[in-house]
């Protein structure tokens, strides 16, 4: 029995799983049969294949056509398999790795799922392709490949390769704002230190003193993604942005669009990778959010299980959450006066003292009145803090201060022993947490590292201690 | 409750001559981990059935006075007494004085609060360790607060009350009573109000914190030396940030 | 009803095979059997499709194969050995499925041209 073998592929996560795809023929009444697993997106790459094939004067084969999808436990979904079906119908089989979504005229074009597979697939060693046309930007993260890329399937017929989607010029500098429009120097260097060493933050302040545009903002003074840092986002959302993503999240977000659904769509902490999640009235998100959200920053990556199915996406994001500092915002506001009752500012202070919360490094009240300096070379020095930390710290699996593992902390950051004694005996005196204690000394290190001091002082101690004090300040202030 | 106890005379340096002043002659037992020289007191005193607002106040007070070096003395019941208590522990020390013997203790509900005040203050007494507590041993206990305290704040006091009568006993000795101001509909404040009306010192507001204090601070490692903790110069640090009284640039604070 | 110029090129053509034509358009409750033909003892029966645009064996679905195996049943009372063939016609041929089961394989398939 003549049997035709092509590939293609899935994504799993961000995992790259290859299907393979056997056509064979049978006698009998014309039928196209599909088995493994498709579902109902594939089922309908029947209609496109039949009519693609028309576009180049062919027709499916006279009599039964059965189409397998190996391994056939796994649930097939997507457009891209068309393009790998009419190579076995046109060519036979193939050695290189086929998606492609095709069109009724059989102009082949790119889903965001064929972006997911190629990008997967070469992360995980493939290297050659037959592939839709592809953006200038996307062939430079893959300099190995091989690509074939055809526009049309009678290319696959004539044997023509297509040149590249050119990228449009300039985008490699637009969107990037500075903290130029800040206004305030706290704030300003707030956001150098959690860029710096990537720590999360909580921005509190009264309504309207711009705690959201400084999230924004954050991405712009990060040192632009690196390669396998966009291969990555790539293979896991399909997007690739020219910038480090920065992604606005809303409270009334579900866990499923949120953290990425088991059926194969990624949530926004995975479109945030590597850049910057701002989540903005952080108290009222949803309490299952909250929850789940814990875990994700501890493993840096989303683990979402279905059924037998387990998918992982990576999830390495920097938090910027903002919140008021009580339902009606005016708590601590120097003229206006809160109206709210003590229990019910308690009750929102107390969201943001939980688990999650706990996990945030800085803590910062914004004022609408802050003496406003500029601070110089923000990116600069930013970049400076990367490529140290990451030059310490990169044989032992991270890069950035805010990485550093709990347990590794005491013997990761070293600080002078009067330091030391000083603090051990302060922490001890005010019974703090050993996690509050690694969130100090994590900070303190990112701190030192931008004034470019190789020993952790006091002054450095301090001003990490002091961006973990704004809600004990803010619950002295409830009446 | 069988731990070592200390008889003290009168005039033992502790107590700074306080009770010398008194013309009295009787042994005090004492019982704590820490019993240092009492330099400056006051006493904090007020109703067992106290509104939240009174706790509240009573415990501001006692932290406020701690914090300020003072030691706070009051009568281990609950309501008024025990929130000062615990105000004052948290920034400093305290002593309570009892109505009984060492080895009792009255009420019950505050048992717990008794033994965190042996490990950081003192209790006191005037009975042998094995008397019970009778109702004429809270008026004598009155007294000893009163002789006690440098001066008296009375926070939340009915009209009948043993609080009025320490403060009676402190105007006796001619020392100062202040009290706190009360809703006027709520019997529990009648009598602090009258206090103030025939003359005691209104108490108006809590001072926030000591501000002033740290003023002369310039650079982060004076402020630790003063403060004496990273941790508390950190939150100093958060709040004047906050609200815009400093601005911290390295090491170097300065003040707005 | 009229009966179309392909069912009438089918029979002659399968009497050209030495096949019997037995019966044509009969009528049963569950649908209607274009020919009825045997050769030997096997019994043959045929369905006649013609579509001018496009294969018309595509237009043979599960349900109509399953009116023709009722059909047949009915007409044989579930004796003797029988089969169902279909004829897909175009307007430049036939295609003759052999054989045809319920699951549309069937046992060979050849191309005639019959007009």
């Amino acid at each position: 029995m003549d049997v035709v073998k092509v590939w293609s592929g899935l994504t799993f996560g961000d995992r790259f799983v290859p299907v393979e795809i056997q056509i064979t023929y049978g006698a009998g009444l014309p039928a196209f049969h599909m088995v493994g697993m498709v579902s109902e997106s594939v089922e309908e790459s029947k209609e496109r294949v039949r009519y693609a094939l028309k576009s180049v004067g062919k027709s499916i084969p006279q009599g039964r056509v059965m189409v397998a999808f190996l391994p056939s436990e796994v649930t097939k979904s997507g457009a891209h398999f068309d393009l790998a079906l009419l190579h076995g119908f046109l060519k036979g089989n193939s050695e290189r790795l086929i998606v492609g979504e095709v069109a009724l005229d059989g102009t082949v074009r790119a889903t965001v799922q064929s972006l997911r597979v190629i990008a997967a697939a070469y992360n995980s060693g493939t290297k050659k392709f037959i592939c839709p046309r592809l953006p200038e930007s996307v062939l430079k993260l893959m300099p190995d490949g091989d690509f074939f890329m055809v526009e049309h399937v009678s290319q696959l017929l004539s044997g023509e390769t297509s040149t590249a989607v050119e990228d449009e010029g300039g985008t490699e500098c637009q969107g990037r704002i500075g903290l130029n429009d800040v206004k305030g120097s706290g704030i300003k260097r707030v956001a150098m230190i959690a860029a710096a060493g990537w720590h999360h933050v909580l921005l509190m302040g009264n309504p309207g003193v711009g705690k959201s545009m400084v999230a924004e903002r954050m991405v712009g003074i990060m040192p632009s993604m690196s390669n396998s840092e966009k291969l990555d986002l790539l293979a896991s959302t399909g997007t690739l942005p020219d910038h480090r993503p920065a992604r606005f999240t809303s409270w009334n977000s579900t866990p499923a669009g949120f953290f990425g659904s088991a059926k194969g769509t990624p949530g926004e902490v995975t479109f945030a990778h590597r850049g910057v999640l701002i989540m903005d009235e952080f108290p009222q998100y949803r309490k299952d959010i909250l929850e789940g959200l814990r875990t994700v920053l501890d493993c840096r990556t989303v683990l979402a299980s279905y059924g037998s199915q387990r998918l992982t996406w990576p999830a390495d994001f920097l938090l910027v959450a903002t919140s008021n500092p009580c339902p009606c915002g005016y708590l601590g506001h120097p003229k206006k006066v809160c109206k709210d009752s003590p229990t019910s500012i308690m009750r929102y202070l107390g969201r943001l003292s939980g688990p999650v919360a706990d996990r945030i490094d800085m803590h910062y009240w914004v004022k609408a009145d802050e003496p406003n300096e500029d601070v110089k070379a923000v990116e600069e020095r930013v970049c400076n803090v990367w490529e140290l930390q990451k030059s310490r710290w990169e044989s032992e699996g991270f890069i950035h201060a805010g990485h550093i593992p709990g347990e590794r902390v005491d013997e990761l950051v070293e600080v002078g022993s009067s330091v030391r004694k000083l603090l051990d005996d302060s922490v001890e005196k005010a019974g703090l947490s050993r996690r509050e204690r690694h969130k100090i000394l994590r900070l303190s290190r990112t701190i030192a590292d931008l004034e470019e001091e190789h020993d952790i002082g006091i002054n450095h101690l301090i001003e990490a201690i002091s961006y973990r004090q704004v809600i004990p300040w803010l619950r002295s202030l409830v009446p | 409750m069988t731990s070592s106890f200390y008889m003290l005379s009168p005039d033992d340096d502790i107590f700074c001559g306080r009770l010398e002043q008194q013309a009295l002659n009787r042994p005090l037992y004492v019982r704590g981990s820490s019993i240092k020289p009492l330099e400056k007191t006051v006493g904090i005193v007020g109703t067992r059935h106290a509104s939240s607002y009174g706790l509240k106040v009573a415990y501001e007070l006692g932290k406020y006075y701690a914090s300020e070096g003072y030691v706070v003395i009051s009568g281990l019941a609950y309501g008024i007494d025990q929130k000062s208590h615990e105000g004052a522990l948290e920034k400093g020390t305290t002593v309570g004085v009892l109505g009984h013997g060492l080895d009792f203790h009255y009420p019950k509900s505050t048992l717990p609060l008794r033994k965190s005040i042996e490990e950081k203050g003192f209790v006191i007494t005037w009975y042998n360790h094995e008397q019970g507590p009778r109702k004429a041993f809270f008026r004598e206990r009155n007294w000893l607060i009163a002789a006690l305290s440098d001066f008296i704040v009375v926070v939340e006091a009915p009209m009948k009350s043993g609080a009025l009568i320490t403060a009676n006993f402190a105007l006796q000795m001619g020392k100062e009573v202040k009290a706190v101001p009360g809703d006027i509909d709520r019997d529990s404040s009648a009598g602090s109000n009258m206090l103030i009306f025939e003359g005691a010192e209104p108490v108006l507001a809590i001072p926030k914190d000591a501000e002033e204090q740290y003023k002369s601070c310039k650079t982060v490692q004076d402020l630790v030396a003063a403060v004496g903790s990273l941790v508390e110069a950190g939150q100093l640090i958060a709040k004047w940030q906050s609200t815009g009284r400093v601005i911290l640039e390295g090491e170097i604070i300065h003040w707005v | 009803m009229s009966r179309h110029f392909s069912e009438d090129k089918v029979a002659s053509f399968l009497a050209s095979q030495k096949y019997r034509i037995l019966d044509q358009n009969v009528i049963f409750p569950t649908g209607e059997i274009d020919i009825v033909a045997s050769k030997g003892r096997m019994l043959v029966f045929v369905e006649v499709r013609y579509r001018k645009n496009f294969d018309a064996a595509e237009t043979v679905d599960l349900k109509k194969l399953e009116r023709i195996m009722q059909c047949a049943y009915l007409y044989t009372g579930g004796e003797g050995s029988y089969r169902v063939d279909v004829f897909a016609c175009g307007p430049k041929g036939c295609h003759w499925y052999k054989g045809v089961r319920l699951d549309g394989c069937c046992e060979s398939v050849e191309w005639l041209n019959l007009w």
